[in-house]
């Protein structure tokens, strides 16, 4: 069975010196919600308007449903696009906009109406046929142009940073919906977005791309746990990063020593890094506090200098002489601002990382303090 | 979707088709730049060719080049004169009918709320013109000639004992119904930019601690700056070559424009094709000036 | 409620400036019902000789009739209006394929931005002794409406594409971008998606040009010829004749059907809240 969409070596270049795509390929499977996340900048909203026939590139293919589109116009590719600003069209109502595909592929009004009205419905937007966008909110006009998308129910749906204009808890709720809503119609979505909770959260699979390339594909939970490059670690979920050169090697286990101390950690990779300058990471939820002089693997002192409040979680942070900081993510606890503590994770939460990212001749210490 | 509509939609198309698709927005472009290239690139060009030759021509003989008309013109003193007195009334011209326009167009794009009501007062502007300019222009006779509305009034109350002759035919003529002309052409862009103004720039200026007048000269003012420079540039274009308002209303001023009719009346055409382009070439220079006060590409398209 | 007096003092102004620009019109209506010969005053009498009157002897002017029995002003009049209207008819599709592709970047766009807009720029006598050589060269000799037509259009087009590539919405290109991948093809595009976010600009070019070409006179001079439209005709009589009421009679009365047909569109246009300008 052919992938819903299958990307072989993308590039598109604007002007002469900005490469916004170099030699993209990824496969996406069908029925999957498939989340590219990345920071501004870095090809996804050109890589949706490639696919989506709006935007001509420079060379590659690309397969909708095992057909290559190349020659494919946009009007005939059978897929959705949903733009960041929405784009609802400000000289109809909503009940024309929804309509419009109906009406763009000669369906009769009876059926463009049932259509509409399940379309609304399910979006939540029963009843809101005659309405004009411009009487809308934000939230609502997002759903007009979601409902407008998938009427008809078209195979592939792009989404381009959906949820980026959207408020924290309106956010929860959409990204509730959005995953209701692909449950229930089985076709394949594409969503886009820059912040990383939205791409653990929503994702069947979850794609990581940096200026125009793909750092790493793959489960969101894999991605999390496995990072394979620098970049994707600190994309990807919460995560304190220090250099330091491997000292030893064995098998999966390494001892790195970096300013803070030694530590031990898993390295996934395959190369031989001994003596390599890596990246020695541990997400903040991973972080034990104990007061000082209790004796544990992997652990430092350090001042805590503030804590703010998250809600479903404590961030705290701790400074060390130098000016290296380091996160914590734990539940309250009994701690002084100013007081030193002990700090400590356990070896395999130790993530150790030798490429800093898929693009060539970076400098692992720039990646890992985001220079 | 059906399958058989589906298909339907996913049919492919040839190459030819394809690429006269993807580039069809820009072959658009064609029809009016090649209206443009006839019509306004091409009779240029052959007023430029025909300023090289001597003579009573009327066609561009290419045996015949020479430089003598342009030495005629650059070496007479009556051209600096020419050109003096021509700016100088332009210049006028645009600042007087500047000043008269800007509250209006002003007080139509920020004093008025209701588009119903900018749309009738608009309108109301735009009606004179459609009466024919020659016949509005006479009218000036019967308001400010010696047996005109002016003198009339002012006789019968017994302020002046003989009719004021100097009304009429004078510099000050000249530059009334010139701005009168031009009066729609001004106010338009301005009002035009004024609109384009967002309201929360004028705010944020004034909750930053500018008075009124200070966020209009600073902020409004600067702003509505493309649509002044459209309007000056037109009353430019419009006076620097207009040789039948100085004709008929200003007697003795020699005016670029009617000098270059003049010699086209007397079949002389290559003088008046190289005072033609001396026109051109004064009116491309005042213009690029003034565009150095704002841009006005980033009106347009970004 | 504070008192807007710039409001008031700019308001007070504008009528001012309504009043200056329509007191000589005023003067022109009131004169043209005159029942002698000369335009100025004092006024003896009035008449609607100059508007209906039949061919006759009055004043000093030679022979002379009202507008209504000049066959003259009929056929100028005539030739203007078709003028105007194949004018904006033509300019219309003109500006609206200039604007939308001038939204595009491309190179030499600029080059062709400026070149459109020089239709403006170029002093009346250039072109019109322009294009005159012009017509010569390419062998036309028989001067007309259609030898002025191209000038016109040339003259009108700049105006059209100013106002209507100023208030484009930004987001145009995105809602064509939406439609395409919806499923219209690119007619289906402009009719239902680009046409109705421009159609106040398409209609304000139309009446912008009509309006213009009307006036126009300096470069249609050049290549007209036999009764010509209302200016050049108007303008040519005067050079040869005394003026008379009989030119005000036509002011008034183009004067009139316009106001008149202007507060009609106006009004249709404006009854939805959206600006016509």
């Amino acid at each position: 069975m052919p992938s819903a969409l299958s990307v072989k070596s993308l590039v598109k270049r604007y002007g002469r010196n900005v490469l916004a795509l170099n030699g993209v390929s990824f496969e996406v499977d069908k029925g999957d919600f498939f989340v590219i996340i990345g920071p501004s900048g870095c090809g996804k909203s050109t890589l949706l308007r490639c696919v989506a026939g709006i935007l001509d590139y420079d060379s590659g293919d690309i397969y909708i449903d095992g057909r290559n589109v190349k020659d494919v116009p946009a009007h005939k590719r059978n897929i959705s696009y949903m733009p960041e600003t929405y784009a609802l069209f400000p000289h109809m109502r909503v009940y024309d906009n929804v309509a419009f595909r109906l009406r763009m592929h000669n369906f009769d009004e009876s059926e463009i109406k049932k259509e509409v009205k399940r379309a609304l419905e399910l979006v939540g937007l029963a009843g809101f046929e005659e309405r004009w966008p411009s009487e809308l909110s934000g939230g609502q006009r997002q759903r007009v142009a979601l409902a407008r998308a998938v009427v008809a129910n078209p195979s592939l749906l792009l989404l381009d940073e959906p949820l980026s204009h959207v408020d924290y808890r309106l956010q929860r709720k959409l990204m509730e919906d959005f995953k209701n809503i692909h449950k229930n119609l089985g076709n394949t979505w594409i969503l886009t977005t820059h912040i990383q909770e939205q791409g653990l959260s929503l994702a069947d699979t979850l794609m990581v791309m940096n200026v125009g390339v793909i750092e790493q594909k793959g489960k969101p939970h894999e991605i999390y746990e496995s990072p394979r490059t620098v970049f994707a670690a600190r994309f990807v979920g919460d995560i304190n990063l220090y250099s330091g050169q491997v000292v030893e090697q064995k098998g999966e286990f390494c001892i790195v020593k970096t300013n803070l101390g030694e530590f031990k950690g898993i390295y996934k990779g395959t190369g031989e890094i001994v003596g390599r300058t890596v990246a020695y990471g541990v997400r903040p939820n991973h972080i034990l506090i104990s007061p000082v002089g209790e004796h544990r693997e992997n652990s430092f002192k350090a001042r805590l200098i503030s804590a703010y409040y998250f809600g479903e979680f404590i961030e705290y942070i701790f400074e060390v002489t130098g000016g290296v900081q380091v996160k914590v993510h734990a539940d309250p606890m009994p701690v002084k601002i100013g007081e030193e503590y002990a700090v400590s994770w356990d070896t395999v939460r130790g993530i150790i990382l030798d490429k800093p990212s898929v693009i060539e001749g970076l400098n692992i210490e720039d990646v890992i303090y985001g220079r | 979707m059906t399958e058989e509509r589906r298909s339907e939609a996913e049919k492919r198309e040839s190459p030819l088709i394809t690429f006269v698709r993807k580039n069809a927005r820009y072959f658009l472009i064609l029809p009016p730049l090649i209206v443009v290239i006839l019509f306004l690139v091409v009779p240029s060009l052959m007023i430029l060719l025909l300023s090289f030759n001597k003579g009573s021509v009327t066609r561009f003989d290419p045996t015949k080049i020479s430089i003598d008309n342009f030495i005629a013109v650059f070496s007479r003193p009556s051209t600096y004169i020419i050109l003096r007195d021509t700016l100088g009334m332009s210049v006028l011209a645009a600042l007087v009918t500047l000043l008269v326009a800007y509250p209006v167009a002003y007080f139509l794009s920020f004093k008025i709320q209701n588009f119903q009501l900018q749309g009738i007062i608009t309108f109301m502007l735009v009606a004179p013109y459609w009466v024919d300019w020659s016949i509005r222009s006479i009218s000036w006779l019967s308001i400010l000639g010696e047996k005109g509305l002016v003198n009339y009034v002012l006789m019968s109350l017994g302020l002046i004992k003989q009719p004021l002759s100097e009304l009429l035919f004078t510099r000050w003529t000249l530059l009334i119904i010139w701005v009168q002309t031009n009066l729609l052409f001004m106010i338009f862009p301005i009002y035009l930019s004024l609109t384009l103004i967002d309201p929360d720039l004028i705010n944020v200026a004034r909750t930053l601690g500018a008075s009124p007048f200070k966020a209009f000269t600073k902020i409004t003012f600067r702003l509505s700056l493309p649509g002044v420079v459209i309007g000056i540039i037109f009353v430019f274009i419009s006076t620097l070559g207009d040789y039948v308002t100085p004709a008929l209303w200003a007697g003795g001023l020699q005016m670029l424009g009617l000098t270059v009719q003049n010699y086209a009346w007397h079949f002389n055409w290559p003088m008046a094709a190289a005072y033609s382009v001396l026109l051109l070439a004064v009116t491309l220079g005042v213009i690029w000036i003034v565009l150095r006060f704002a841009n006005i590409k980033q009106v347009f398209y970004k | 409620m504070k008192r807007d007096w710039v409001k008031i003092v700019l308001g007070i102004y504008t009528v001012f400036i309504i009043f200056i620009f329509y007191l000589p019109l005023i003067l022109v209506a009131i004169l043209s019902f005159k029942s002698d010969a000369s335009i100025t005053f004092p006024i003896l009498g009035f008449s609607l000789y100059w508007y209906i009157g039949p061919p006759g002897l009055v004043g000093t002017s030679g022979f002379t009739s009202g507008i209504f029995y000049d066959p003259q002003i009929g056929q100028a009049i005539i030739n203007s209006i078709t003028l105007g209207v194949i004018t904006a008819v033509i300019v219309v599709p003109l500006v609206i394929c200039a604007a939308l592709t001038l939204r595009y970047a491309f190179k030499g766009r600029d080059l062709i931005f400026y070149l459109l807009l020089a239709g403006f720029v170029m002093p009346a006598i250039i072109i019109g002794l322009g294009a005159n050589i012009f017509y010569k060269t390419i062998g036309i000799t028989e001067y007309s409406i259609w030898t002025v037509l191209p000038l016109h259009i040339v003259y009108t087009m700049p105006f059209g594409l100013i106002l209507t590539m100023a208030r484009f919405d930004p987001l145009m290109v995105e809602y064509e971008n939406v439609a395409r991948v919806l499923g219209a093809s690119g007619w289906k595009v402009f009719t239902k998606i680009t046409f109705p976010l421009i159609r106040t600009q398409v209609i304000s070019t139309f009446f912008f040009a009509f309006t213009l070409s009307l006036s126009e006179f300096l470069r249609s001079s050049f290549v007209i010829a036999g009764v010509g439209t209302i200016p050049t005709y108007v303008y040519n009589q005067m050079s040869v004749t005394a003026p008379t009421p009989k030119w005000f009679a036509l002011g008034t009365l183009s004067m009139a059907i316009s106001l008149t047909l202007l507060f009609v569109v106006a009004y249709i246009l404006t009854r939805g809240q959206r600006r016509i300008i």
